[in-house]
């Protein structure tokens, strides 16, 4: 590292200025680096970043809350001209039986999709968790749900759920389910959201399971086999024991899961476009809807503003919970 | 084993216990393996159907004869403009993303910023942000900056959510490298700047790289600002193409699986080969914070 | 708040064009000269000036996607010729399922990336014209145009599109099941269930299918009920559906339902699962146009000579009324290649071309000269042009329309009806109720 000095102070220093002359310059020249390094530097190296997280973030959500308060339509929103409405565009949002499903839906669909994840993930993880012949593979088997674009797994879905000819029907009906021979599961919101469901699921479920098994991973033996000389069966070692140590990563997974399941819009645009009759749309597909085909965007404003509050307070919940957790212990 | 603890249980029903329970692992790995597993060989099973063994309602597990002529079809429909297309999307987001993020991660983790508690929840907090929220103004911004379009507007977009993520995960790994490093090699007459670039950086290598890979699938898959930003059919990126080649040819079942699969598999393989950093990243920037 | 909008609408079109003008550079990137580019003012002056002299550059076209490759390769030709006949031209063709269209151009429109030319349906035309998206054009004179048509592209005087083709639909059914069922071809909508349960009962084929996506047939039920979907009077119009009419036309596609003819993933279907479904033998008679019955035996040879058509049984005021579908040529107001746009148009209308297109396509020209020509015509597709000359109405022209359709207003309530959700009279209120939302 030694032989670096010369070349390292020379290229870094440059706004020291000048030739290395008598100690006093060399000492002010220090104490200018101190400065540039300490004050100066840190700012230079996060601006970037503060421009970016400003400038596509933070205007783009102020921009939309004010615009959730006016009736900008597709010419005022290029003129600037639009006229403020004060609540309307909420009013609306909350009393249009088709605006207020989907807010309902929002929720009830991202919980359904949070809990099935989480519950598919730990199942998995515990066993993975497990010697047996295959793991490995299976390892990286599990993982390419993870892998595949959302775009295309809602193809591939859709069409093992197509109602003529779908594998799925033929599965089931050949399993002794006759009624499903020809079933068509897009024309119920609510097999229609199952199929949804399954879908995120299915994409979702390997990160929560590679994830907890790095966790699993690191629980020493002894804490297992300790509880398992005490006479611990083996549901009540990993309820009592296994699933507590891995509390807090189980937490952050929900927290994920939870910002990445209400936000849904690319599955839904494939597999039903918010059929049928507008009854599978949740908040992020119906904004898209009310702004950009309805050119509506003082209510597609509305509908995202109401998206991001549900966030908000989901994962303030959550941030509570850990607290409390935190407190407990 | 597990004879001092139940001395009653003889040793022929521990064995038989073992068993029961070894043959339900495998039975639930195969489950679980099937249902991981089964779309995409259906996916890639139905491309090379003849249509005669696709359009029938008892499903054919072996087709009796392979087609492959849909791929070139689907090639011809615009499939390569389309791989272009987000694969330069991909590199600039990800190359634009990292440059910010990789010197706001270490600014963050090293320096004592004033606000820095703030502006590290800040960044966290832009998670729950839905693209939904800053679509609007940002479709509205680009059109009046003429970027709408571009393939340079959909890049800019994409760094809303892209470096936010990867400033956190970036972050955590920085804060697993002892500070010692740098201090010594400023000692050795290393300026700041000079230690974070030539020390520091090349130990947060594997960060880096989990955050790359992070950013560039995230960039990969993005439908919502892509279909929303882009009418052009040449400037199309993969999944907008995708889903517009499904609408066109939407009783075509075999070309949609050919197009998807053409879509999925490069992104499969490149998982393949990263998934061991990409865990790790997550696992680092989730647990060091 | 939404009655004031069309006030800051029409406020709005006028910023909206002089932004369109300062920033009208993306919308095809790699555009390669300046030459033709003018201002939308002066485009009308120049106009007898620049005729071949002048055409070059690039040219995007969006068309609907015709869901036939051999009509593909028409239009696709059109291209090439017009090329050859000009140096220096290029135009570019993109498909555009009809299934995402109207979003295709609202965000289009909205975000400044619209194509220089663009076929657009006659029902979405006036939608997008009060808008202020597309350039006045001047269709070739002393040609008489379909009445649906050019009076889509009509606005306050100002023409705004190209009348390209037409059609209407007529009951497209197969000969060889009637015969085996011993029925003749339905004329009325009682005749139409008679013959239904005697195929139903006679043969392993369904009659007929009830499609919930599908409104081109389910919404002129109105007009043959002795209703319809919107009444004008001045500016105001006032919703039909919640009305006897409207009762008997939704009543009648409940029947057809609850017949049990169709599979349940019906209630999803659009024009092309029907006809899809007719292509592969699964029902004995469909609501069609020319289009679909070229389709169909283009994709099943084998219903050669199998299939009749005849005009669409009369509803209970004796009414027989389908919808005049087709579309214009629309020239986009941002485009920077007008003058080619308009050329390319005018050459796809020329009369030799339109009615090659058309008769392949299986739609009429868009003229009156080239319908007459086509109804004298054939046996099977003659049905389509008398269905198209006697029998046949537009949809409201209304820019509230498009948003209608747009908004799938009324297919969403006829699926909830179809499902059991909701009745007859609910389905018609809720229609009417939309559709007042709309009209604003």
């Amino acid at each position: 590292m030694s032989t670096t000095v010369p070349t390292g102070r020379r290229q870094g220093t440059d706004r020291a200025a000048g030739p290395p002359a008598e100690s006093r310059r060399a000492r002010l020249g220090r104490s200018y680096r101190n400065m540039f390094d300490n004050r100066l530097l840190p700012i230079l190296l996060v601006a970037p970043a503060i421009v970016v997280i400003g400038g596509l973030i933070g205007y783009p959500v102020i921009r939309t809350a004010w615009l959730s308060f006016t009736d900008a339509d597709l010419g005022s929103l290029i003129s600037g001209e639009m006229s403020w409405v004060g609540l309307d565009n909420y009013v609306d949002a909350l009393s249009d039986p088709t605006l207020r499903r989907a807010i309902v839906a929002t929720i009830l669909f991202g919980l359904s999709c949070v809990v099935g994840t989480m519950l598919v993930g730990i199942a998995v993880a515990l066993l993975l968790n497990r010697a047996f012949r295959g793991r490995t593979l299976l390892g990286v088997l599990v993982l390419l749900p993870w892998a595949i674009p959302h775009v295309a797994a809602s193809l591939v879905w859709r069409w093992i759920f197509n109602d003529q000819y779908g594998v799925l029907n033929w599965m089931l009906s050949s399993l002794g389910f006759s009624s499903l021979d020809g079933y068509s599961w897009f024309n119920n919101w609510l097999t229609a959201f199952t199929v949804i469901g399954v879908v995120v699921i299915w994409q979702s479920f390997p990160l929560v399971s590679l994830v907890l098994l790095a966790g699993l991973q690191t629980i020493p033996t002894e804490v297992t086999e300790a509880a398992r000389i005490d006479g611990a069966s083996a549901w009540q070692r990993t309820r009592l024991v296994v699933l507590p140590m891995l509390k807090p990563l189980l937490l952050v997974l929900i927290v994920i899961s939870t910002i990445w399941d209400f936000k849904i819009f690319d599955q839904i645009y494939v597999l039903t476009d918010g059929g049928p009759a507008r009854r599978t749309e949740v908040l992020a597909y119906t904004a898209y809807r009310e702004a950009f085909t309805q050119s509506d965007y003082g209510l597609g404003s509305a509908l995202a503003m109401i998206l991001f509050v549900i966030l908000i307070i989901a994962t303030l919940l959550y941030v509570r919970l850990i607290r409390d957790e935190e407190e407990v212990r | 084993m597990s004879a001092p603890a139940r001395p009653m249980m003889s040793t022929a029903a521990a064995i038989r216990r073992r068993r029961r329970s070894s043959l339900l692992t495998y039975l639930a790995a195969i489950l679980v393996g099937l249902f991981a597993v089964f779309p995409l060989f259906w996916m890639v099973l139905t491309s090379v159907k003849p249509n005669s063994d696709i359009i029938t309602p008892e499903p054919v597990w072996w087709p009796s004869e392979f087609v492959f002529d849909r791929y070139p079809g689907v090639l011809d429909a615009g499939f390569t403009t389309y791989l272009r297309n987000s694969l330069l999307v991909a590199a600039g987001t990800t190359l634009l993303g990292l440059v910010v993020a990789t010197l706001a991660g270490y600014a963050l983790a090293r320096f004592q910023l004033p606000l820095r508690r703030y502006l590290v929840l800040l960044i966290l907090a832009t998670q729950l942000f839905p693209l939904i929220v800053l679509l609007i103004p940002l479709f509205v911004v680009m059109r009046n900056l003429g970027l709408l379009g571009s393939l340079w507007g959909l890049i800019i977009a994409y760094l809303a959510f892209i470096t936010p993520l990867t400033i956190w995960i970036l972050r955590g790994f920085f804060l697993s490298i002892p500070a010692d490093l740098e201090e010594a090699a400023q000692i050795d007459g290393c300026t700041r700047f000079g230690a974070m670039w030539r020390v520091i950086l090349p130990l947060a290598g594997p960060g880096i790289a989990a955050s790359a890979i992070f950013a560039w699938i995230a960039a990969w898959n993005e439908f919502l600002m892509a279909l929303t930003f882009l009418k052009a059919d040449e400037l199309r990126t993969l999944p907008v193409g995708l889903a517009q080649f499904s609408g066109l040819e939407q009783t075509d079942h075999g070309a949609i699986m050919a197009a998807s699969t053409l879509f999925t598999i490069p992104v499969v393989i490149f998982f393949l080969f990263v998934h061991r950093r990409l865990t790790t990243g997550m696992v680092a920037g989730a647990v060091k914070g | 708040m939404r009655t004031g909008r069309m006030t800051s609408l029409t406020a709005g079109v006028g910023a909206l064009a002089l932004l369109l003008a300062a920033c009208g550079d993306e919308g095809d990137g790699e555009t390669t000269d300046d030459t033709t580019e003018e201002d939308s003012e002066d485009e009308t002056a120049e106009e007898p000036a620049g005729e071949e002299a002048a055409l070059s550059g690039d040219l995007t076209v969006w068309i609907m996607e015709p869901g036939n490759p051999d009509v593909q390769a028409t239009i696709d030709g059109f291209g090439e010729e017009f090329e050859q006949m000009h140096e220096g031209v290029a135009i570019n063709i993109d498909y555009v399922p009809w299934a995402n269209a109207h979003d295709q151009f609202t965000t289009g429109i909205a975000g400044g990336q619209v194509p220089d030319l663009a076929e657009m349906g006659n029902t979405w035309t006036p939608e997008f014209a009060e808008l202020g998206a597309f350039a006045a054009v001047e269709p070739p004179e002393g040609v008489e145009f379909v009445e649906g048509l050019a009076q889509s592209a009509t606005m306050d005087g100002s023409t705004y599109g190209y009348p390209w083709y037409a059609g209407a639909r007529g009951l497209i059914y197969r000969t060889d099941i009637f015969e085996q069922a011993g029925v003749d071809v339905p004329t009325t909508w009682e005749e139409l269930l008679e013959v239904g349960d005697t195929i139903a009962a006679e043969t392993d084929i369904a009659p007929i299918r009830a499609a919930g996506g599908y409104q081109h047939m389910f919404q002129p039920l109105v007009w043959n009920a002795g209703g319809d979907i919107a009444t004008q009077e001045g500016d105001a119009w006032t919703p039909g559906f919640d009305t006897e009419a409207g009762y008997e036309a939704l009543g009648f596609v409940k029947e057809l339902w609850d017949k049990g003819w169709s599979p349940e993933g019906a209630v999803q279907w659009n024009s092309v699962d029907v006809r899809d479904d007719f292509t592969n033998e699964g029902a004995a008679m469909m609501i069609g146009g020319g289009w679909d019955l070229r389709a169909i035996l283009n994709a099943n040879p084998d219903l050669e000579g199998k299939v009749g058509t005849a005009l669409v049984p009369a509803g209970p005021a004796g009414n027989q009324d389908v919808f005049a579908g087709g579309s214009n040529l629309v020239v986009f107001e941002e485009s920077e290649q007008q003058e080619l746009a308009k050329a390319f148009a005018e050459f796809m209308i020329e009369p030799d071309n339109a009615k090659a297109f058309a008769d392949q396509i299986g739609f009429l020209p868009g003229t009156v000269a080239g319908v007459e020509e086509t109804v004298g015509g054939d046996d099977l597709f003659g049905v389509f042009g008398d269905q198209f000359v006697e029998h046949s109405r537009a949809y409201p022209v209304a820019g509230w329309w498009g948003a209608v359709e747009g908004n799938a207003t009324i297919p969403n309530e006829v699926q909830r009806m179809m499902l059991g959700e909701i009745s007859v009279e609910e389905a018609a209120a809720n229609i009417d109720a939309g559709l007042a939302d709309a009209i604003g």
